[in-house]
């Protein structure tokens, strides 16, 4: 059983966003990068399937910042082989772009996955999510919000989050091409000397792709950040005035 | 000239013309050099070669000076009795390396007597009995080597007690003879130990020799090596071993003999005895004490008393056989670990007296419990304890090896290796988890960006210098920290600092966004490589800037920097922001104008008291405040209870929680409660002088308010102010308690607010 | 091509989504720059009445028993066709569960231009622009619609469900499709989220007491002023850790993350471990006796009373507002 985890990185938002001077783009300077959440959730559902039966499990990224790091602590995790996507990512790429060059990677490296496992969506998604696009460029079904997967022979059993807790248990042939909500546990922690070990024995293969092709995605001609909050407004007086007030606000809200 | 001479003279010649030449003599030459017939030289030469290294080309003899080491000159007598401690050395021995059999039969033909011959002969035909150990033989002789020229050697050696050979790089110092036993132990300073051990010369399966020298120090005392024979590991203190003998015959057997030059006898009732003697390790003793058999009853240490009872109850009181397993079990590998610890061999010296687990504040709630931890590795059982969550439950607060009898590196070394062993299977608490993937990540553990870390600074006069822009040298480095920098209360304290350096016009300066967590907490939760990834972040940051010494806001800090950063090549000097303040309390005194009437009692931070012997300089800088009265709570100095912040625990509160329902803090609060007399509503300020006033024209004739009035916990850890304050609210009667800092409290001393 | 807005109407289980009808009023207003129609499209089997109250110009219905309930390959190759034939100027889809997992596979298929996280649209020079709020609410995207056919996710706020409801159905015109065959997703069974306690996360109003309710016997307050409000109480750690409240009403770093549209803080001082817990909520009023509480640093009102003054206040008013 081959599976096969795309991942990327997005925007780290603990540090303050800044626009470029344009003003239609993140200025990625000193932008720092982290690995997009629910990716993270998918390569510890690869991993979990690893465990339950037999799978290789492959992690491929794009060449950015912490890209080997991210590589790395996947294989002190259990996967088996890690591939960096090498080609000038400076700029940021959208999801059109990435799922094209993975699919191609896919195929010219003969990876042949029973399963492709992704993150469901990232925070900076602008043209839709990777998993459906790279489905498509695979020929291969795709289901997202996944937060349970089970594998049967040629078959997967997944379970579909809905909003109110409903869930949908859905099954899907494969090979097929799956968005990760959640991962059946919390992505597990690698002790730092277990990725630094993994490190020096290495193993990152590296397949170069050609130009990246965007189109799909939209043209964005003004980015902007929303205004940010201030300190909150005071509502003077005692109890019964503040209680009045209240009421007003609360009717403009349209809960009373 | 010839014919006078005595055998004994001429052999001596002849060795004499042999040495001096460096062509050689043929047999005619000697024969007429000494005036004797070439016969007589013949056999001479054969019983001379049987001593000295002659050496023979073509038909010519020399002796090369160089092969042998000296020529000892010794009469009869003393030749005898050179014979008879040999005698007395190879007689037990299972192996005589061919170096000893040798000179026992030089020294046996060195005498000279007619039955010498014999009984070299004699000597001969033991080895010949013996097989052939070659690896043994060049065991020895690589040791002697190493000894003589000085060479580091790396030996492979079976402990007594241990489950398998170990290997270790050792420098030979000396060779003793072991005294109950038959053996000869080789005392060397032990690379890998750091610190001198003690072979036994038997139990070292190989040796090989390495490319390093060495030289020994001067200050190394003969009789302190000779000290160590007693044992193969090094004590601070004598064990006192009491064995009984009932048996009368016995008894007398016991009598006649000196076993122990300290040995005592005394009689007993019934005409059996009890012996007694202090000696540096019990071990040693084991075969001796079993050779009697039931016939000794060990009455002390206990711990010996419970190992040979074991081992006869093993074994049915027959013969010791170790089992030795055929691949190391993951209790051998983790023991093995653990003996790599500084003092890890101390964890072989357990007694279970479980003092430890007593004293532990969550001991209770472990499933292991340190004893009972120790006594699972023993027991090949490693295994259970990693099933368990235990370890998640310490606080690293260092009660136990406080009060550990065999001063046993409990916290640091068993618990936090215990932890590592834990999060490398990826069992660790999601709490804890984020805030070590934060500290990778962020280098903090909040997961702050780490550009922020230098905000507090804003709007402070006079500004703040930061390393990076200030461009210049400063007399102290201020190493802030995590939550001073970040969190709002503890950054409350930050400021209160930053006062009290600049009222006293100290030049210091930060390194803002180039400081990163000190790690020793993430370090004592297990993550010793993430440890060290963020010291070197810090060493890069220190290397950089000019400045003569370290101050800290944070004890953990502080114990990093001073006693864990040395080990990573990173050694700067350091001192905790109350060592720096206290050594300058002359300066500072005068500045504390302001009376603080209050009650004031001191909560000792475990990484200043316990772990690192720092209990006075706090209280001097509160004493030094007008107005207050220090009092100490129940648990002061070493014995102070751990407010539950360390080791992880700032990041293991919920999880402990569950377990627990309640909270270290919250017993530390209560006590400071009852050591001040708090009660009543919760405050978060001192009261103003106006209250003050109010309340002393509410109580007229009586004792002025103020200090009973006014109760203070005063701390000197981040961690403390905000889990102090947390407690405090869900104390019942704590509401009046006020929990401050040092550094906040000086500076409201001073008059800033 | 034309200029109409095609709206995908997401429904579960026999009931039609709110996102639905914030779509459908988004439809209105780009249907108004470009002239066309809004025109809802429901899939579906035997499923006509759930257009009774969609606020269209028309309806388009496909019905095929693969498309009862929503299945990604099904969706998928139904709306392909769909759209193919019909090359509307934009297509909404929710950007849900539902239409995230057949919008970027449309996209790549028919080679069509795709926005997300679209908030709201306005009105351009020529064209209409799309407004995207991305990484976590903290960045705005703005740009020109891209030219037809454009698909676009919408994300709920920008519009009110209400504004997508029509009193009058509109017309329904139903489309036959080649048979769908060889899907390879299908759906098993739906399985009910567990009675049990409530789910905090997923309210949108919670009334939240920290340490200032002082006592167990006063939470009856706040599950009083909740009620009446239609809220869920919920609390920070300490209370949840005397054990007056279950830990599944905990917010905070050890507890639960919550973004309600209102969140009432009474009592709590919002220190950073809660903060983190419900700092992205839409709204939230705090009431809080110490000026300098943290908590009025992510509040958007706030007043200096305590609380237990406040709630019997508030929650008499309250009644009488919703007509007692």
């Amino acid at each position: 059983m081959n599976i096969v985890v795309p991942v990327k990185v997005v925007p780290d938002l603990v540090d303050e966003l800044e626009i470029t001077g344009d003003g239609n783009a993140l200025d990625m300077t000193f932008m720092r990068m982290a690995l997009n959440e629910s990716d993270d959730h998918a390569i510890e559902q690869a991993i979990l399937l690893k465990e339950r039966g037999e799978a290789t499990v492959t992690v491929m990224i794009p060449d950015v910042e912490d890209a080997e790091r991210i590589l790395y602590t996947a294989v002190a995790k259990g996967a088996d082989q890690p591939i960096k996507l090498t080609g000038d990512f400076e700029d940021a790429v959208n999801n059109h772009a990435l799922a094209r060059v993975f699919a191609r990677a896919v195929k010219e490296k003969e990876l042949k996955p029973d399963l492709v496992l992704t993150g469901v969506q990232a925070h900076d998604d602008l043209d839709g999510s990777l998993g459906p696009l790279l489905a498509e460029y695979l020929e291969m079904p795709y289901v997202g919000y996944v937060s349970g997967v089970t594998l049967t022979d040629g078959k997967a059993t997944v379970r579909k989050e809905y909003p109110g807790g409903l869930i949908a248990e859905m099954e899907v042939t494969l090979p097929a091409v799956l968005g990760i909500q959640a991962a059946e546990q919390p992505p597990r922690y690698v002790a730092i000397s277990k990725t630094s070990q993994a490190m020096k024995i290495g193993g990152i293969v590296e397949h170069a792709v050609e130009e990246l092709d965007p189109s799909g995605g939209p043209t964005v001609s003004r980015m902007s950040q929303p205004e940010v909050g201030e300190r909150a407004e005071m509502i003077d007086g005692d109890e019964d005035k503040v209680a009045t007030r209240l009421i007003e606000i609360f009717k403009e809200l349209g809960v009373v | 000239m010839g014919r006078g001479m005595s055998r004994v003279a001429r052999l001596q010649r002849i060795e004499e013309l042999l040495l001096s030449t460096s062509e050689g003599y043929t047999v005619k030459e000697l024969a007429d050099r000494l005036g004797v017939h070439r016969t007589t030289v013949w056999r001479d030469l054969t019983e001379l070669s049987l001593e000295a290294p002659v050496q023979q080309f073509d038909s010519r003899y020399l002796i090369d000076p160089k092969d042998y080491l000296s020529s000892v000159r010794l009469s009869a007598g003393e030749s005898l009795m050179l014979y008879l401690a040999m005698r007395r050395m190879v007689r037990r021995r299972s192996h005589v390396p061919p170096m000893m059999r040798l000179a026992l039969e030089k020294v046996a033909l060195a005498l000279r007597h007619p039955d010498a011959v014999q009984l070299a002969e004699s000597i001969k035909a033991m080895q010949d009995g013996q097989p052939a150990d070659p690896e043994r033989a060049q065991t020895w002789e690589t040791l002697v080597r190493a000894w003589m020229d000085r060479i580091t050697v790396r030996i492979t050696y079976q402990e007594l007690l241990g489950p398998r050979p170990y290997d270790y790089e050792v420098q030979p110092y000396l060779f003793e003879p072991a005294v109950l036993s038959e053996g000869v132990y080789l005392i060397a300073h032990s690379l890998t130990h750091n610190a001198m051990r003690t072979f036994k010369v038997e139990r070292i399966e190989k040796a090989m020799l390495t490319s390093l020298r060495f030289e020994r120090p001067q200050d190394v005392d003969a009789d302190e090596l000779l000290r160590q024979v007693w044992g193969p590991w090094y004590r601070d203190e004598l064990v006192e071993v009491r064995l009984r003998f009932d048996d009368p015959v016995v008894a007398r057997r016991v009598r006649e003999t000196v076993w122990l030059p300290s040995q005592q006898i005394q009689e007993l009732p019934g005409g059996g005895v009890e012996w007694s003697a202090q000696v540096i390790d019990v071990v040693e003793l084991v075969p001796w004490i079993r050779g009697w058999g039931p016939d000794c009853e060990v009455m002390a240490p206990l711990g010996l008393r419970e190992h040979i009872s074991e081992m006869e109850r093993r074994i049915g009181g027959v013969m010791m056989v170790t089992k030795v397993p055929e691949s190391p079990t993951v209790s051998d590998t983790f023991l093995k670990s653990l003996r790599e610890f500084v003092d890890g061999d101390r964890f072989l010296t357990c007694l279970h007296c479980a003092s430890c687990s007593g004293v532990c504040p969550f001991g209770y709630l472990m499933e292991f419990p340190p004893r009972r931890m120790i006594a699972a590795i023993r027991a090949d059982m490693f295994e259970e304890v990693l099933k368990t969550d235990s370890a998640w439950m310490c606080v690293a607060c260092y009660a136990c090896t406080e009060v550990c009898p065999q001063k046993i590196p409990i916290a640091a070394g068993l618990m936090t290796r215990v932890k590592e062993e834990l999060l490398l299977t990826g069992n660790v608490p999601a709490e804890l988890q984020d805030a070590l993937e934060n500290s990778g990540r962020y280098d903090n553990p909040l997961g702050e960006s780490p550009r922020k870390r230098a905000d507090w600074t804003k709007g402070i006069e006079p500004e703040i210098p930061i390393m990076a822009k200030a461009k210049r040298p400063v007399d102290v480095l201020w190493f802030v920290g995590d939550y001073p920098s970040y969190h709002p209360r503890v950054q409350l304290v930050t400021k209160a600092l930053a006062k009290v350096f600049h009222a006293l016009g100290v030049d210091f300066g930060i390194l803002g966004p180039e400081e990163v967590t000190d790690g020793d907490s993430q370090r004592m939760a297990g993550e010793h490589g993430l440890f060290e990834m963020l010291a070197e972040k810090n060493a890069r940051a220190f290397a950089k800037y000019d400045f003569n010494e370290i101050v800290t806001t944070d004890p953990h800090a502080f114990n990093s920097l001073k006693n864990e950063y040395p080990a990573l090549g990173i050694s700067y000097p350091v001192r905790h922001y109350t060592q720096y303040l206290a050594e300058r309390l002359d300066e500072l005194q005068p500045l504390l104008t302001e009376e603080l009437s209050a009650t004031i009692t001191f909560h000792d931070p475990c990484y200043l008291g316990r772990v690192n012997g720092i209990y006075e300089e706090p209280r001097a800088l509160l004493k030094a405040i007008p107005g207050v009265e220090l009092v100490e709570m129940s648990h002061s100095h070493e014995s102070s209870l751990c407010c539950g912040g360390g080791g992880g625990g700032m990041w293991l509160d919920g999880f402990q929680w569950e377990k627990a329902h309640v909270r270290l803090s919250e017993w530390r609060v209560r006590e400071a409660v009852s050591a001040s007399g708090a009660d009543g509503e919760f405050r978060t300020a001192l009261p103003t002088k106006r209250e003050i006033e109010k309340a002393r024209k509410k109580k007229p004739g009586q004792e002025p308010v103020g200090r009973r009035d006014v109760q203070i916990l005063a701390v000197a850890c981040p961690y403390e102010a905000p889990r102090f304050e947390d407690a405090a609210k869900m104390v019942e009667g704590a509401g009046r308690l006020i929990v401050k800092d040092i550094a906040e409290l000086l500076a409201e001393a001073m008059g800033e607010e | 091509m034309s200029q109409d807005i095609f709206v995908v109407i997401e429904h579960l289980q026999g009931r039609v989504m709110d996102i639905s009808y914030v779509m459908l009023a988004a439809a209105r207003k780009v249907a108004d720059e470009t002239g066309g129609d809004v025109v809802a499209v429901l899939l579906g089997h035997e499923a006509q009445k759930m257009a009774s109250d969609l606020a269209a110009d028309s309806v388009l219905y496909v019905e095929h028993p693969a498309l009862s309930e929503f299945t990604s390959d099904a969706y998928q190759g139904a709306l392909a066709e769909l759209i193919k034939e019909k090359a509307p100027r934009v297509v909404l889809l929710g950007h849900t569960s539902v239409g995230m997992d057949v919008a970027s596979g449309l996209s790549a298929r028919l080679e069509l231009p795709l926005v997300s996280q679209c908030q709201s649209f306005r009105a351009g020079d020529g064209a209409p622009k799309f407004v995207s709020q991305i990484c976590g609410g903290k960045l705005m995207a703005e740009g020109d619609l891209p030219e037809a056919t454009a698909l676009v996710t919408v994300v709920p706020g920008g519009f009110k469900p209400e504004e997508g409801q029509s009193a009058t159905p509109p017309q329904v015109a139903q489309e036959l499709l080649p048979s769908l065959e060889q899907l390879r997703v299908t759906l098993k069974e739906y399985i009910e989220p567990e009675a049990g306690d409530v789910d905090i996360s997923k309210e949108s109003l919670l009334i939240a007491v920290g340490r200032g309710i002082q006592r167990e016997d006063n939470l009856e307050l706040a599950e009083e002023l909740a009620e009446a409000l239609g809220g869920v109480v919920c609390a920070s750690r300490p209370v949840v850790d005397q054990g007056w409240l279950p830990t599944t009403r905990m917010v905070g770093k050890s507890g639960k993350a919550v973004k309600p549209t209102v969140y009432l803080a009474l009592g709590i001082s919002g220190a950073p471990e809660h903060a983190e817990g419900m700092a992205e909520s839409e709204t939230i009023i705090a009431i809080n006796t110490d000026p300098a509480a943290p908590i009025f640093d992510v509040a958007k009102y706030g007043a200096e009373v305590d609380v237990l003054d406040l709630i019997p206040a508030l929650t008499e008013r309250v009644r009488q507002a919703k007509g007692g």
